[in-house]
């Protein structure tokens, strides 16, 4: 019973040190200039080590932030329009990615 | 497209004369078999509809192919079904002018343009949500619920079970949205957006 116990203790300790992460998809338009929050920009996370293979696929939504939950501290790459941007995950409740700006 | 304005009187209008024809049609094949084949002794036995039939005869060819034709009329069902729902597409051009009138030329002034509609082919009200997806290319968009705050979620559409009569894609389970554990606003640290690369298709 105690091994039981253990293994599944072993097996949950990445998920109690998930982290959530919130980012932000901007675009500063071309003709006023302005920076205004981008909907429907694709974002993966994968690992740093296997880029190819996203682990998580989501969209910015109307005010230009997207969230991924439960992300097991680590090195990642977020990919946006093609572009591998490196991030570390660290163990934190939350974490807040930079803002990340997409071409017009 | 159809005889009427109302898609839904297309839809009951074929629908009764895809009934007539599934049990009108079988009748030929089954006189020609009792015409040409007086003598040709058919018998069919088996339950239909939760009921036992016996028959023999052009009535039993009459009833084999009404079978038929039935499974074989299930497609064109469906399609009738679409008639009842159908999407309709608008292209056209903007312009954008100065406060003083006059028409902008600069192409990067037509950049990042947003599109809402009246009344919305989407709503939420409380735990419950509704969206209106039209097919694109054989394929139904996926959709991703946002909670400004909390989180979001994507459905991913074309696994879910059809029913083409209602035209519903049949949710069986609540769409999950994960709260993201934050008593604080999204706050990157006074850090700039950092530049990504050019405009591309979605990964």
């Amino acid at each position: 019973m105690k091994i039981v116990c253990a293994v599944l203790l072993l097996a949950a300790a990445p998920l109690a040190h998930a982290t959530d992460l919130r980012g932000r998809v901007e675009v500063r338009h071309p003709y006023t200039k302005q920076l205004y929050p981008r909907s429907g920009v694709a974002i993966q996370l994968a690992p740093a080590n296997m880029p190819q293979k996203p682990v998580r696929r989501v969209l910015s939504g109307p005010d230009g932030m997207y969230y991924l939950t439960g992300i097991a501290p680590g090195n990642y790459v977020l990919v946006v329009n093609n572009t591998r941007v490196p991030l570390a995950v660290r163990p934190a409740a939350v974490q807040d990615i930079q803002a990340i700006q997409v071409p017009s | 497209m159809g005889v009427f304005d109302n898609p839904e009187a297309n839809q009951v209008f074929f629908g009764m004369v895809l009934l007539v024809l599934t049990m009108l049609v079988p009748l030929i094949p089954a006189v020609l078999v009792f015409k040409l084949f007086p003598d040709t002794k058919v018998t069919t036995k088996g339950p239909l509809s939760g009921l036992t039939v016996k028959a023999s005869g052009a009535f039993a060819a009459y009833l084999i192919i009404l079978v038929t034709a039935t499974i074989m009329s299930q497609r064109t069902e469906d399609s009738i079904a679409m008639m009842g729902s159908p999407s309709w597409l608008i292209e056209g051009r903007v312009v954008v002018k100065t406060p003083d009138g006059k028409i902008v030329e600069d192409e990067s002034a037509y950049s990042g343009l947003q599109i809402t509609m009246d009344p919305r082919h989407y709503g939420a009200g409380g735990k419950t949500f509704w969206v209106r997806i039209p097919e694109i290319d054989n394929r139904i968009p996926t959709v991703s619920l946002f909670m400004p705050t909390v989180g979001q979620q994507t459905i991913e559409t074309n696994g879910l079970k059809k029913n083409y009569a209602k035209r519903h894609l049949v949710l069986d389970q609540p769409v999950v949205i994960q709260q993201v554990r934050a008593d604080a606003p999204y706050d990157p640290g006074g850090t700039p957006p950092l530049v990504v690369g050019s405009a591309a298709t979605n990964p």
